[in-house]
């Protein structure tokens, strides 16, 4: 009887535990699907149309131009920020992720740079090749910024050549460095493989536990990423202590919306992902708690929809600022202290990242 | 003189607020039945901060609270006093008297915070901890007077910046230095500035006037690779951990060799033992003999120990959220980060290293 009571425990076990198993993968499966191809496909095509609008800004210098030019600038901001916080595979190669976008950039290094390369005419940024070997600040969202948003812009409607070439040339490279990411996370069936099948030999993942690991990790450091670096850069403890100018993409004013994005990228990950079906029954309830922590904030973001020194002078408006950075504290705090433990994952989760 | 109690004294009855004199008596006790004790940086289930001393078989004899996370530690012999650093970027460290003197708490100065670890000098006297000078970013080392209050008398360069872990070597002058190579700034939180162009490296330093004596990068390929925890082993050789910044399917050493003489140094370590690193070691440790380092990955639940002289893996252990190791008669001890020290389970968050306190 002993031993009939044993071999039924341990195949509900081994069930439980093969089921867990294909609840992982499919997680792993809907985040390579519906979350990291697509996004890098999108950001591939939205850098593909800034090229094209920053080429035809250099061919026909003019008011609609520029704005078509900035508009395309403003769809890639988006498109990155949606994948920005995932930093898996091939995004850490090359230095592509600070390539895309270095920020914080304490020193103002690359504004320095930039200013520089416009004041020599330095022809090595206008071909693509030599570009991508210069410095991180020439090449991607803060020689835009500055290009086609600071004084001095409106001589892309004039026909300011040099300024345009080098635009359209960093939309080029953007281009270049996204499309490799998507057909990377597309076609490489070895860098699809090792996200979605661990096992020991398998380089990324080694077990479910490290995967699962990955994407909740993703979550915790891309909203810790956002409060420290995003808006904790400029919205300081005191209105008297703020520093709009410090704020990523302040001259284009899409500091908002690309926390907004970002935002809404990590909502898409846990969302698409169906992690919380990895959960035991009885947290069924945290995968709409977190939802609604996203929701709150993401519609906060989105409505903050001014110049920065606008809002930051505006109490009320400062107010809701504020709201958005506790509200990122509320959902750090329901993923480390709720979704990790829940998932398995016993150590409190920032607890263990490392030093 | 006036009778106010002083700021420091504030911060003093801070961190003893735990310790009793029964603790100090189990101290005792243990100690008298040389029995090994140990300590560690914990955080409990209310996301409170501490450290604990506790014996070889885990049983935890005392704790000190702490106002913040903290890292790493150093142990003077001499003085008896455990010295406990928050981790980066934090300002505090704790001193405690494991035989019972009011526990001290003091901070590194306004220009900059600590990284985690610190080691004595060999007659106790000084202190030496890593620190962020972090408006310049340059990497530091602080020089405290450990006779008394602790106060910051000194700093000499790193030569490097975010210099992590450092020991003081067998001359008893020179420090040597695992600089990370990473940036920080406490506006920022712990947010790394610098990945792409982050310069990890091996220093060696004369701590009498901050001379340096030997500094060695590590290699170009090896860009992202950021050296940070370290042991001696018996031939006054440091074995060094890493951990990868850039693509984890890229395989790189994780496990290194520095030495005044040849530089970096990377072990030919079977790729599978690797491997099972996941590219990142959180603490390395030499054996009582210096003949064996232990390596631990609390990413890859796994611990390493490398035989010196053959620069071989001899044994490799599969445990849970493995950190914290420390040497012990016939092998080591680990504690995890979900709260196992030994056998035993507490409900608490091991921080990721142990020191060896009496």
């Amino acid at each position: 009887m002993r031993l009939l009571l044993a071999i039924s425990l341990l195949l509900v076990s081994f069930g439980s535990n093969a089921l867990a198993q294909t609840r992982e993968k499919e997680v792993l499966d809907n985040t390579l699907n519906s979350y990291i191809a697509p996004s890098y496909v999108q950001l591939a095509q939205t850098t593909r149309t800034l090229f094209e609008h920053a080429d035809a800004l250099c061919m026909q210098p003019g008011t609609a131009n520029l704005f078509a030019a900035r508009e395309a600038f403003h769809a890639v901001v988006e498109a990155w920020s949606f994948i920005e916080w995932f930093r898996v595979g091939p995004v850490l190669r090359d230095n592509r992720v600070e390539r895309f976008f270095f920020f914080p950039d304490r020193k103002s290094r690359g504004l320095r740079q930039i200013q520089s390369v416009l004041a020599e005419q330095n022809e090595a940024v206008l071909e693509v090749a030599s570009l991508a070997k210069m410095s991180v600040a020439l090449q991607g969202f803060g020689a835009l910024d500055f290009l086609l948003f600071e004084t001095g812009a409106d001589g892309l409607e004039t026909g300011e050549e040099f300024r345009c070439q080098f635009a359209r040339s960093v939309g080029a490279n953007l281009n270049s460095i996204a499309e490799t990411l998507a057909d990377a996370w597309q076609h490489d069936q070895q860098l699809r493989t090792s996200w979605n099948m661990p096992s020991e030999i398998n380089q990324l993942f080694r077990t479910d536990r490290e995967a699962m690991n990955a994407v909740i990790g993703t979550l915790v450091h891309g909203l810790e990423a956002i409060r420290d670096t995003r808006l904790g850069v400029f919205l300081r403890e005191t209105p008297d202590r703020d520093r709009p100018k410090s704020a990523p993409l302040w001259r284009s004013e899409l500091t908002m919306a690309s926390i907004a994005a970002n935002l809404e990228g990590l909502e898409a990950l846990f969302t698409q992902s169906r992690i919380e079906a990895i959960l035991p029954e009885e947290f069924g309830y945290l995968g709409d708690a977190i939802r609604f922590e996203f929701g709150q904030s993401i519609k906060t973001a989105r409505e903050l929809d001014a110049p920065l020194p606008e809002l930051l002078g505006d109490a009320e408006q400062r107010e809701k600022l504020v709201y958005l950075n506790l509200s990122l504290g509320f959902l750090l705090n329901r993923l480390n202290d709720e979704l990790a433990p829940a998932a398995g994952l016993s150590a409190g989760f920032s607890f263990g990242d490392g030093d | 003189m006036s009778m106010r109690p002083t700021r420091r004294d504030c911060l003093a009855t801070f961190g003893a607020s735990l310790f009793s004199c029964s603790a100090f008596h189990r101290i005792a006790e243990a100690s008298d039945m040389r029995k090994d004790l140990f300590a560690s940086a914990y955080m409990d289930r209310k996301n409170r901060y501490g450290v604990a001393i506790f014996d070889q078989d885990g049983n935890i004899l005392s704790r000190y609270t702490l106002p913040v996370r903290g890292h790493g530690m150093a142990f003077g012999k001499i003085s008896s006093r455990l010295v406990a650093f928050a981790r980066r970027p934090g300002n505090l460290a704790l001193a405690i008297n494991v035989k019972g003197e009011q526990p001290i708490l003091f901070k590194s100065p306004s220009h900059t915070h600590f990284y985690g670890h610190g080691a004595f000098s060999l007659d106790d006297k000084l202190l030496f901890a890593t620190e962020n000078q972090f408006e310049s970013g340059d990497g530091v080392i602080g020089i405290y007077d450990a006779t008394e209050s602790f106060s910051r008398i000194a700093e000499i360069p790193s030569y490097g910046i975010g210099p992590h872990e450092v020991i003081l070597m067998p001359d008893g002058y020179t420090l040597c230095v695992a600089n990370g190579g990473i940036l920080t700034h406490p506006d920022t939180g712990r947010t790394k500035l610098n990945l792409h162009e982050m310069q990890s490296s091996v220093v060696f330093i004369d701590s009498r006037h901050g001379d340096l004596i030997a500094k060695f990068d590590v290699p170009l390929h090896l860009q992202r690779l950021s050296l940070r925890h370290m042991a001696i082993d018996h031939e006054g050789k440091i074995w060094l951990g890493g951990q990868y910044e850039g693509d984890e399917r890229e395989t790189v050493p994780l496990i290194a060799t520095a030495c005044t003489e040849r530089g970096i140094g990377f072990p030919d370590i079977a790729p599978n033992r690797v491997l099972a690193l996941s590219n990142h070691v959180g603490s390395v440790a030499s054996s009582l003999n210096g003949r064996r380092v232990a390596f631990s990955s609390p990413k890859g639940n796994t611990l390493l120990i490398v035989d010196v002289a053959a620069s071989t893996v001899i044994e490799q252990q599969k445990i849970n959220a493995v950190c914290g190791i420390a040497s012990r008669q016939g092998s080591f001890l680990t504690t995890s980060l979900s709260g196992e020290a030994e056998q035993r389970k507490h409900p608490i968050y091991w921080d990721n290293h142990i020191a060896k306190v009496v």
